[in-house]
Order: C-alpha cells, then sequence, then structure tokens
C-alpha cells in the first residue's frame, strides 16, 4: 500500500517537475540558457515537458497545454484566445509582481502591439507606463501556459528576469538542488533579525556555510557576542557551517579608534579610511602582535568551523593613479623600501621629484613589484597565525578569499594582488582558494566563470580548492536589465559558477533578492535526471544533491534514509532511485558534507562521508550513541544536530 | 443539541460584529507568538488592507518585519506609522536607524536632527547619539577629502574624479547641497560621458530651489542613449510635454545629446518653424553624419528630390513612427494644419492604425471640418481596437446629433452661511430615443429624470414668519422632453410626481410636479475649462415655470465675469463678479432678487473633468416688499456632472 502511495506521490507533480524543453519554431540559445540555468534541458522532438513556440502558437496549443507547459514566446495564439490589438505601445521598462519595485529597464527598447488576454491569466510583468502585459500565463488541467510579450532577446537574460518565477508560480518547481552553497553574511545588516528564521532560509535556499563578519566581535561585547553565538547555533541546527570572516587591515572600528599611531596611510598622507574599510599597518610589529592576539581570541571565543582570510592586499582598484587611494604608505612600508630600494616611496608621487610616478615609471614599477610581494608575505605571516589555532581547533577549515588577477591582469598593479604566489601558501595549508572576480569583469556576463575557472586551472589541478565568489550587489555600470543581479542573471551566474568551478559563494546574503532564493540551490545543481521506468528515476551528479521526493526512497535498490520530508539528499554518482517500502525508524533529515554511502537497519544506521570542515547531521530523533570509525564519539546524543568531525569517516548511529 | 444553532449565530454575529482586518490583525498576532514570520507578515498586511489608519499594526508589522531581517520594509512601515502619528518618537527614531541602515543616510540624518531637539530627553539623548555618529564622519570624510583633492598636484585631472565624487557624496549626505553641486558638476566635466550624473545634478540642483536647470538635467537625461537613465528621468520629470525653450537649456547641458536635439527639430517642424528645425537637423548630422532619416527629413525640408531609394526605404521605418508622434504631438499643441498633413502621411503608412485615424477626426473636428472629422471617426469606430472605438463611436454620434441614448449626473451640495445649512439639488436623467420618432428624436429628446432638492435642516423657524421649509426636501420623479440646443438655447418640460422625505405641514408626501421652460447659456474668453489664463464672462438665463409654486414662473439671469488662472501642475481657478437677478411672475418676495458680490472657483488635477469648487460671497437686495431684511451670503459649492453615453 505505501508503495503505491510513494509512486502516486512520485508521479503526482508529473510535468510541473519538467526537466526537458524543446522549441518549435525560432532560434533555441536563448531557452537553452533560460531553461538550463535550473537543470532544464533540451529534449528530441515530441519528448519534451516543455514546449516553447517560437515563431507562432504551435497547432493544438490547448490540448497541448492540459499535459505540457506550453511557452508562447512572443506569439499571439486566437486559439487560446491571446489576441493582438491594433496599438502599440514602446517597451522600455516593465514592472513585475515578484518585484513591484525593482526597475527593470530593457537596454534596447522594443515596439510591440499590446495584447488581449483571456481573463483567466495572471499578469506577471507589464510596460511600466501603459501597463500593458508583458509576460502572463495560466495553469492547465496538467500543465501550464505562458506567454511573453516578445521573445527573451539573444541572451537570454536581458527582458524577463523573473520569467522562472511565473513558472513556479503556474506550477512548476526544480527536481534538483544544490544543498553545497556558501555565502556572507554581516550582522550590522541583520543585528535585529531572528537567527532561526535567518538560518531556515538560507538551508532552504542551499547554503551549507556561510561567512561571517568577524570584526564586529573582534573585542569583546555582550550584545553581539550573544548574537554571534545565537547564529552560529541557529546554523549549526539547520546543517550550515559558520567560517569566521576576517577583513584584514580591516580590525574593526573600535581597534581605528584606539590606535590611530598603527593606522595605515595613504600617498596623499592621509589616514587610510577608504569606503567602509579603516585599514591599519599590520606592518607595524606591535599592532601586528595586538592584531593576531585579537584574532587568536576570536577564533576561541566561538564555535567557528572554519576562517576566511580576505582581501588582505592594498588599495585601490585606481592603483597608483589615485594617491588619495593608494596605500601602503606607512612609515614601517616606507623605512622598509628604502632600505631595500633606496629611496622614499612617498617622492613616487610628489612632484617633480627624481622619483616621480609619472616621469619615472620603472621606479613606480620596483615599488609595485615590492607592494605585491608584501601582500603574499602579509598573507603567509596571517595563514601561519591563523595555523597556530589549529592546536586548540584542528578542525578549522582555511578559505583565502582573492580578486582574480589572471583575468585582469591590471589588478595586481592597482591592488598588489598576485594570487600565483598566494595559491602555493593556499595549498600548502589545505586551504581553499575563493576567487573574487573584480568589479571590472561584471559586465561580461556569466561565461566569464567558465574563462576564468580555466586561467585557475593552469595554476592548480586540485579543482576542490577552488572556489569562486559572486558579487550580488547594484553595480556602477550599465547593466540590463537590473542594476543588481536578480532572477536569470543571477540564475545563469551562479549555473555557470557552479559548472566551472563546483564551490560558490554568494556575497551577501543580505543582498539577495528574497523571490530569487527558492531557485537559487536548483541553479547551483549540477545533476542530470532521467525517468528510466515510470517509478525510477537515474540520477548523475557529482556531488551530494537534493532531490525532490516524497515518501520512502530506495537508492540502487537499498533503503535510503538520508531523506527531509520533500526531497531525498543523494550521493555523488550515478544511481537509481525508486519508491521504498517504509521510511527507516531512524533519518538523517539533512546534512552538510558529502554523503558517499549509508546503510540502514532496525536499531541502526551506518553514514560513510567525506568533508573537509566539520559536518553536520540533522537527525529525524535522538540516539543512544555515535560511533565515529568505530570508535565511540558520543554516549548519547540529547539532540537530534550532531556535529561530526572533519575528513572521510564511517559514523554509526545507534538507535 | 440545542446550544449550537445559538452558538452558530453567535459566531456570525461575532464575525460581522468585528472591525474589518481586526480577524486577520488578530490571527497575525497569534503567528508572531508563535514566530511564524511569513504568516504574520502576510496577515499583517491583509489586516492593514482593511485598516490602513491603524498607526500600531503598521508598527508591529515593522517589527515583525525586522525579524525576519527585511529592514527595508520594516523602515517603509514605520515611515507609514509616522505619517499616521507624527508625534510618536519611538517611531520616529526606528524609521531614520532603519533609514541609515538601507541606505537613506540622508533622511536619517534629518531625522536624528529633528528629534534631537525633542523635548523627551531620552528621545534627545539617543537621537542627538545617533545624529553625531552620522554627522561626524561625514564632517570627517569631507574635510579628509578636501584635503587630498588639495594636496593633489592637478585637482582638476580625471585621476582626482574619485575625491570629487566621494566629497560630493559626502556634501549631499551632510545636505551641504551647495558644495554637492559644486562637486557633482566637477565631475561631470571631468566624465561627462556618464550619463547618470544629470539625474544626480538634478536631484541637488532641485534641492537648491534651482528648479530651472534641474528641469533642464531631467529633460536632458531623458531622451538619454542610456535607457536606464531615461526611464529613471521620465519617472521624475512629469507628464507635461516640454516647451522649445527648454529643450534649449537642455541641451546647453548637454549638447552632444542626438535624440534631445532630433526631437527638438522634429517640435520645430510641427511648429512650422523650419529654419529653426534645419538648424537642428544640421547639427544632429555634425554629430552622426550617418543618420540617414534626419538627412532624408533635411533634404525633404530643402526640397531635394535626390535620394537614392534604398536610402528612402532605409529611412521609411523612422518616418513612419516620426509621422504618427508627430501628428499626435501637432494636435496637442493646437497646430491643426500639420497635426492633419502628419497623420495622413501616417495613415498612408500604415491605413490600419485605428489611433491614428481616431486623431485624424479630432484634428478635423478642431479644425472646424466636421463632414471630414464625422468620416474619420467613422472608420476609427469600427476598427478592433476597443479603446479607440468607443472613444471614436461617441465623437462620431456627438458630431452628427445622432440620437444616442445617454446618462446624465449632475449634483450641486452647497453650503449656505445665511441659513446656516446644506442644500443639495440634483439630477439623474436619462435620455431615450424612440424608434418611431426617426430622425425627429434628432430636434426632441425624451428622458425620464429623477431630481433630488433637499437640505439638511429641513426647516428653519422664523420668529417672525414661523416654521419655513427651505428647499422642496423631495425627490422628483418625472418623464420629460428638450429640444435640440439651437444658439444657446434649450427648451424643456417634464411631468412627473415629487415625493417628500419629510412629513410637512404645508404640503402632501406625494405632490404632482409639472415643470418646464426655457435656458440660454453662453461663455466668454478663458473659461475654466481653457488651457491658457485670461478674462472670461459667463451668462446664464432661464425662464421655468413649476406648478408646484402655485404655477408661478421664475426668471433667473446670472452673470460672472473675471480672470482664469492656472497654477501649474493641473491647478486653475478663477476670480469672478457675480451679477444674479431673479424676477417672477407672481411677485413672491424671495422671487424677487438682485445678488451682487466676489467669488471664486477652483479645479485641481485630481478631480473629473466637469468638477469645480465655488465659494461666493453675495450681497443679496429684495427688489419688493419682503418680510425678511436684505441679506449676505456666503456659498460654499461643488459642482459636478458627468454624461455617459448608452
Amino acid at each position: 500500500m505505501s508503495r503505491i502511495l510513494a509512486i502516486a506521490l512520485l508521479l503526482a507533480p508529473g510535468v510541473m517537475r519538467a526537466q526537458t524543453f524543446e522549441v518549435r519554431g525560432g532560434d533555441a540559445k536563448a531557452w537553452t540558457t533560460i531553461l538550463g540555468s535550473v537543470g532544464i534541458t533540451q529534449a528530441p522532438t515530441d519528448r519534451a515537458d516543455i514546449i516553447v513556440a517560437g515563431s507562432s502558437a504551435p497547432a493544438g496549443a490547448a490540448a497541448l497545454a492540459r499535459n505540457h507547459i506550453v511557452i508562447l514566446n512572443g506569439v499571439i495564439a486566437p486559439d487560446l484566445g491571446i489576441t493582438a490589438k491594433s496599438e502599440t505601445v514602446r517597451v522600455r521598462q516593465i514592472t513585475d509582481i515578484h518585484a513591484p519595485d525593482m526597475q527593470i529597464i530593457w537596454e534596447k527598447p522594443i515596439e510591440i502591439k499590446t495584447t488581449q488576454l483571456p481573463a483567466d491569466f495572471l499578469v506577471f510583468a507589464k510596460e511600466k507606463w501603459t501597463g500593458a502585459p508583458v509576460l502572463a500565463g495560466k495553469r492547465t488541467e496538467g500543465g501550464a501556459i505562458l506567454w511573453l510579450a516578445t521573445p527573451p532577446g539573444d541572451t537570454g537574460i536581458e527582458r524577463y528576469p523573473y520569467l522562472l518565477q511565473a513558472l513556479v508560480d503556474l506550477g512548476w518547481s526544480p527536481a534538483a538542488e544544490s544543498i553545497n552553497l556558501w555565502a556572507f553574511f554581516d550582522s550590522s545588516y541583520r543585528i535585529r533579525a531572528d537567527p532561526g528564521y535567518l538560518a531556515r532560509w538560507w538551508r532552504r535556499a542551499g547554503i551549507s556555510a556561510i561567512h561571517a563578519a568577524a570584526w564586529h566581535n573582534m573585542e569583546p561585547d555582550a550584545a553581539r557576542d550573544d548574537y554571534l553565538k545565537q547564529v552560529i547555533e541557529a546554523c549549526h541546527r539547520n546543517a550550515i557551517s559558520v567560517y569566521a570572516w576576517l577583513e584584514l587591515p580591516h580590525v574593526s572600528e573600535a581597534f581605528w579608534d584606539a590606535h590611530p599611531e598603527w593606522r595605515e596611510r595613504t600617498a596623499a598622507g592621509q589616514d587610510a579610511q577608504l569606503d567602509w574599510r579603516k585599514l591599519m599597518n599590520l606592518e607595524n610589529p606591535a599592532c601586528r602582535q595586538a592584531v593576531s592576539q585579537l584574532v587568536r581570541e576570536l577564533l576561541k571565543r566561538f564555535d567557528w568551523d572554519g576562517v576566511n582570510l580576505a582581501e588582505l592586499y592594498f588599495e585601490s582598484l585606481e592603483g597608483a593613479s589615485n594617491p588619495a587611494r593608494f596605500t601602503p604608505m606607512n612609515d614601517d612600508v616606507r623605512a622598509d623600501f628604502k632600505r631595500i630600494a633606496g629611496f622614499d616611496p612617498k617622492l613616487l608621487f610628489e612632484a617633480g621629484s627624481a622619483y616621480n610616478a609619472a616621469s619615472h615609471p620603472e621606479a613606480l614599477r620596483k615599488f609595485l613589484d615590492y607592494r605585491a610581494g608584501l601582500a603574499t608575505r602579509m598573507q603567509r605571516q596571517w595563514l601561519d597565525t591563523l595555523s597556530e589555532t589549529r592546536s586548540v581547533k584542528p578542525y578549522l577549515d582555511f578559505v583565502v578569499t582573492h580578486i582574480d588577477d589572471r583575468f585582469d591582469t591590471g589588478i595586481r598593479d592597482e591592488l598588489g594582488a598576485d594570487v600565483a604566489r598566494t595559491l602555493p601558501l593556499i595549498t600548502a595549508r589545505k586551504a581553499v582558494l575563493l576567487v573574487e572576480d573584480p568589479a571590472t569583469l561584471w559586465a561580461l556576463g556569466p561565461e566569464r566563470y567558465a574563462r576564468l575557472a580555466d586561467k585557475y586551472h593552469e595554476l592548480t589541478n586540485e579543482r576542490d580548492r577552488l572556489a569562486v565568489d559572486i558579487n550580488v550587489v547594484e553595480r556602477y555600470q550599465d547593466v540590463y536589465p537590473t542594476k543588481k543581479q536578480t532572477g536569470l542573471e543571477l540564475f545563469e551566474l551562479l549555473h555557470q559558477a557552479a559548472i566551472s568551478f563546483g564551490q560558490v559563494a554568494l556575497y551577501f546574503e543580505n543582498s539577495l533578492e528574497k523571490q530569487d532564493l527558492a531557485l537559487l540551490p536548483a541553479a547551483a545543481a549540477n545533476a542530470h535526471l532521467s525517468e528510466c521506468a515510470p517509478d525510477e528515476l537515474q540520477v548523475e551528479s557529482s556531488v551530494s544533491t537534493r532531490i525532490a521526493w516524497r515518501g520512502p526512497v530506495a537508492i540502487d535498490g537499498k533503503t535510503w534514509p538520508v531523506q527531509g520530508d520533500q526531497f531525498v539528499l543523494v550521493p555523488a554518482g550515478t544511481h537509481r532511485l525508486s519508491p521504498a517500502f517504509k521510511t527507516p525508524a531512524l533519518t538523517i533529515r539533512d546534512f552538510n558534507g558529502e554523503v558517499r554511502s549509508a546503510l540502514v537497519s532496525a536499531d541502526r544506521l551506518d553514514l560513510s562521508y567525506e568533508s573537509r570542515r566539520r559536518a553536520i547531521a540533522v537527525l529525524s530523533s535522538k540516539v543512544s550513541a555515535i560511533e565515529v570509525d568505530g570508535a565511540l564519539y558520543h554516549a548519547a546524543s540529547d539532540n537530534s544536530v550532531v556535529v561530526l568531525p572533519a575528513g572521510q569517516h564511517v559514523v554509526t548511529f545507534a538507535r | 443539541m440545542r446550544f449550537r444553532p445559538v452558538f452558530f449565530v453567535f459566531l456570525c454575529w461575532c464575525a460581522f460584529a468585528q472591525t474589518p482586518g481586526e480577524a486577520e490583525l488578530n490571527s497575525a498576532y497569534q503567528a508572531l507568538s508563535t514566530k511564524d514570520y511569513d504568516r504574520a507578515i502576510a496577515l499583517f498586511h491583509k489586516g492593514l488592507a482593511a485598516q490602513p489608519q491603524n498607526a500600531k499594526a503598521h508598527k508591529d508589522l515593522a517589527y515583525t518585519l525586522l525579524h525576519a531581517g527585511e529592514n527595508v520594509q520594516a523602515r517603509d512601515e514605520f515611515e507609514r506609522a509616522l505619517q499616521l502619528d507624527s508625534k510618536d518618537e519611538t517611531a520616529a527614531l526606528e524609521f531614520a536607524f532603519l533609514a541609515y541602515e538601507t541606505k537613506k543616510p540622508i533622511e536619517a540624518r534629518r531625522t536624528f536632527d529633528k528629534l534631537r531637539h525633542s523635548p523627551n530627553p531620552t528621545t534627545q539623548k539617543t537621537a542627538e547619539q545617533a545624529f553625531q555618529n552620522i554627522d561626524k564622519p561625514l564632517a570627517d570624510g569631507i574635510v579628509r577629502w578636501q584635503e587630498a583633492l588639495r594636496r593633489a598636484p592637478d585637482p582638476n585631472a580625471l585621476a582626482t574624479f574619485s575625491a570629487h565624487w566621494e566629497l560630493a557624496q559626502l556634501a549631499e549626505q551632510r545636505d551641504d547641497l551647495k558644495l554637492a553641486a559644486e562637486q557633482f558638476e566637477i565631475c561631470r566635466k571631468l566624465k561627462p560621458q556618464l550619463p547618470e550624473l544629470l539625474l544626480i545634478l538634478a536631484r541637488v540642483w532641485s534641492g537648491l530651489g534651482r528648479v530651472d536647470e534641474a528641469h533642464a538635467a531631467l529633460l536632458a537625461a531623458s531622451r538619454s542613449a542610456d535607457s536606464r537613465t531615461a526611464e529613471l528621468a521620465l519617472e521624475k520629470l512629469g507628464t507635461r510635454y516640454p516647451y522649445p525653450y527648454e529643450f534649449l537649456d537642455a541641451l546647453k547641458l548637454d549638447p552632444r545629446n542626438i535624440e534631445l536635439r532630433k526631437e527638438l527639430a522634429y517640435l520645430y517642424l510641427a511648429m512650422h518653424k523650419e529654419q529653426e528645425a534645419i538648424a537642428q537637423f544640421e547639427a544632429v548630422l555634425a554629430l552622426d553624419p550617418k543618420n540617414d532619416a534626419v538627412r532624408g527629413q533635411l533634404d525633404a525640408l530643402r526640397g531635394i528630390k535626390t535620394r537614392p531609394p534604398s536610402a528612402a526605404a532605409k529611412v521609411a521605418p523612422a518616418e513612419k513612427e516620426d509621422a504618427k508622434t508627430m501628428g499626435k504631438k501637432s494636435l496637442q499643441l493646437g497646430y491643426l494644419r500639420d497635426a492633419v498633413r502628419y497623420l495622413q502621411q501616417a495613415h498612408e503608412q500604415n491605413p490600419g492604425d485605428a489611433e491614428v485615424m481616431l486623431a485624424l477626426g479630432q484634428a478635423y473636428n478642431q479644425s472646424g471640418n466636421d463632414p471630414e472629422a464625422i468620416q474619420w471617426f467613422d472608420r476609427a469606430r469600427r476598427t478592433d481596437d476597443p479603446a479607440v472605438t468607443t472613444e471614436a463611436s461617441k465623437s462620431y454620434h456627438n458630431l452628427r446629433g445622432d440620437p444616442v441614448p445617454q446618462m446624465t449626473i449632475w449634483t450641486l451640495p452647497m453650503f449656505s452661511t445665511r441659513w446656516h445649512d446644506v442644500f443639495s439639488y440634483g439630477q439623474i436623467k436619462r435620455t431615450i430615443p424612440l424608434p418611431w420618432l426617426g430622425n425627429a428624436n434628432r430636434f426632441i429628446s425624451f428622458y425620464v429624470s429623477m431630481r433630488f432638492d433637499g437640505d439638511i435642516k429641513g426647516k428653519a423657524i422664523d420668529p417672525s414668519m414661523g416654521p419655513q421649509y427651505l428647499s422642496q426636501s423631495a425627490f422628483i420623479f418625472a418623464a420629460g422632453a428638450a429640444s435640440k440646443t439651437w444658439h444657446h438655447f434649450t427648451g424643456w418640460a417634464e411631468a412627473g410626481e415629487g415625493i417628500s422625505y419629510l412629513s410637512r405641514n404645508d404640503v402632501g408626501r406625494a405632490v404632482p410636479d409639472y415643470r418646464g421652460g426655457l435656458n440660454y447659456a453662453k461663455g466668454f474668453g478663458h473659461l475654466l475649462g481653457a488651457e491658457a489664463s485670461g478674462a472670461f464672462y459667463e451668462n446664464t438665463d432661464d425662464a421655468i415655470y413649476v406648478s408646484r409654486f402655485d404655477k408661478d414662473w421664475l426668471f433667473y439671469s446670472q452673470h460672472r465675469a473675471g480672470g482664469t488662472f492656472h497654477f501649474g501642475n493641473g491647478y486653475a481657478g478663477q476670480a469672478l463678479f457675480n451679477v444674479n437677478y431673479t424676477r417672477d411672475v407672481k411677485g413672491e418676495y424671495w422671487a424677487n432678487t438682485v445678488e451682487i458680490g466676489p467669488g471664486i472657483k477652483l479645479r485641481s488635477p485630481w478631480m473629473p473633468p466637469a468638477m469645480y469648487l465655488a465659494v461666493d460671497a453675495l450681497h443679496g437686495f429684495y427688489t419688493q416688499t419682503s418680510p425678511r431684511p436684505n441679506y449676505n451670503d456666503l456659498r460654499v459649492s461643488i459642482w459636478y456632472a458627468v454624461t455617459k453615453q448608452r
């Protein structure tokens, strides 16, 4: 009986878990981008779940829509009651119900005929000034119709950012989701938010680790420390790890105020308060010692899972051309460089000096090379300082966030960032390099990640030590359709980044639009699904992936115990999912490591896993004992959340 | 078992007894108590839709949104709570803190600045601290960047752009708009290619009261080649179409703006200023020599017909769009000959365009060529565009004088200081063409009508005359007929029954009512609906027979003269002088008066088209022996009328 129920539950969603599409009469390129960004792939003719009609409505569109999702791609369909009026409207800005305040502007305006839609169509987006509908749809018996006033454009992401959200509103939901995203978190934006609420949302969005701004807690402060502890606890309860995110040479506001004598200086001779960062002179031995002590204490004071040493180099993106932003120019650096090169680098910025940068580029070159070397030296020093804490917390994972200078080679001179020198330091400490794509590349589109990844794969073959950061911020460039990456653009960026790098971080959780969260894990997934029998699904994936599933499940014929109410966590590789007879008495409802295998019996559950950092398992019930690699780990767990050791292990949960 | 129906009734009573939205708000608080924030937020929104004035609920929603990390929405809810209760300093402080956190530092600083002068010492202390926390870094930053620029070898070199930019932003955040404007202006000189600078300058100049410059910047930005800048500018620019001098001001700011220059050229063309148009087209070509559409236009203006066919084909789409646009613009501006010419051209290019047909009808109608207009309205009403067909059909029948069923509603609520009473007069009238009368329907229209003539007091007690009714206090149901208006004269007559809504001691509850008469109405000069300001004169004369007034004939002659003024943004008003003369056949004292005195009429853009507010201060003389003394009366009234066809 329960098997029948399980099959029914699996099949019930039908086309609404659509995984394939077909374009009839039109270019499939844009749709490959749009639908591909959430894992929907092109299928042979007449076998797809989603039919995109390119030039005219397909014959029998109404009948087709009964059990397919039919997308009318800038076409009218009198049979469906979609007719054109004689009046035209020039569309340049649209408003969408998924983000009514978001300015969605088309770079190239289009003159279209306004369209009369049937009353039962839900209008998702309208032209800003006339209210003419441009994106609408309705559910049908077992499918849906989605109508667009125009084709989606060459790139697929230039007109309807919330097209996929509209599909979700029409009943579609993704079948495969990643659970492996990282996100940056700055508590100053969230200090009054409920950590438990945030953590639940993050996990739903596929986040497995957050990198929490640690400079707010550099000095002990009861209220701020308490909030951070609550955040860490809430994250752990939701299978999310927490990294301490450091932004040295910014230490903290309090440290800046307390030590004006250790402040970094710009080439214009001023204290280096640039944007929000207040930079300190970490080359000063006393300053370095004081900061080291603070960092060590910080890492001890909280239950971190790792540390992210981020952006430890110099300012600014304008390089030496803007002395008011150029660092370092503190006394220690000046003295050290003078000792090596024979002149004070300050002279580079003095008009008429014998070393003026404009007239003596070779002098500037010397300093820029010295500066890049200094940045690497500082990174080594601080990685060593952090490594000392591993004597107390050996499980701490290290991440180094570093701006790219391989793709945009000007970055080395502008910031002193030289990733080719930094990478060996990272590799030696078994850390992860989190590549930040510079703002200069943001306008290049999603395909930049593949090219960026190629550049880094030339430097290292340890692909699992490479990650990439997507900056979700309002961009200063003329970008369309939205200033900030949201909707389709974000999904495509994330999809390409996930394919190219494996590990993706999002900067930052607060800048993500809420309407995007539900589809982020689908965009980050890299799994291929196929239906191999009416009630069986084959999943191929290189990492553990969340697959939508309700009811008991067997993987490769064996009852599988790693599943929640709505999904099953499928390990990497090729696996066959089928309905099982009974849900095991003990299950792992969520897990943020890499599952290798799992066996379940009446009184125990064995899980083989791998994780760079401590892994977190959320169990369906309390257990009487936990063994790791055959040794007792916990006599009993009062808690359904278990933090497991980093590395490759077999853990046994006894009921 | 017996309690069940009672309980059910009680539940129903509870459901109905609750204030709308109360149930949702109660459920929202329940959801909040279980930390189900998403549900609580949805319920608060539902409850507030029914109780938008509930400041406390707005605040509680704001706090819930804070729990959910939705700081921007929380800020907006605190702002709404503050708008509803401006004395709520907690909401003000919360708003200010959140404004700062959500990148609205200017609003935050201003709010803290205001609150630090609060009489409440706690608020004062918190606000003062917060204000200093914002203001001091801004002040320090301004000094720092000024110093950085002072130290720069060339403070106006391109490399200093970011320093000027930082300085300008800090100055604007600190409300030092003069410094902000100065620095943003330098930024624009350094990087004129940044279109968003026009928007920023418009904002800062507007803050400084440099309204014309701000408008010019917005106009230039609205025609920017950068779509985002253009759209953002349009949002701020308003709907009024700019005058040529405003285009010229904008071009001074942004001389390389091709779209702006091209539009000005076409505007000149529509205004018959061909030399000016040619100069602008030439300037466009100097900037964009490959612009074939403009070259073609210029050739046409100069009478050169040597364009090769391929070039003509290339410019065709641009002309097609321009002809329609120019035709509509010309019509809007009142250049009717140009409008007809452009619209004819547009019609040739796209014979199916219903909007063009309608516009042609309107252009011919306004030119006085009604036969031609009727033909175009007829064509337009047969198209498949519902919006156009409705409008065209109405105009078509109106012009032909076709008898079309129509509903007219007018109302005139009025407060009179003389009677300390509110009176209201009104009528709902439905004309019904009678099919068997054929063309006679064009000259006479039959209707059914309901009039209302009443007041709030019902009756006044006059020591000298006893109780007196100030109005008819009745609904008058009638059928009638009216002639077609001929040289401003209209005749009418109706017969019906007046049903009093009061139990009166002077007449019965239902009284037969026969009335009719002749009306003359004419206005001269710049009446209230006119687009331009100027002098006006209006005259209304009526001869009315009313059976209810002892079968009396009344004669009214009302005269208003004065000036019409436009105050911008659609506001208009009249200052006028009234002379009203009333006489009757039976020699009733109340029907023989002269009233004189000043008055004003006001119209605002949010009012429906046929509505205005009138205030008249009148002195009245009885022209026959009267038991009452002459009087002064201040009348405040609202006139509203609407007619719908079919």
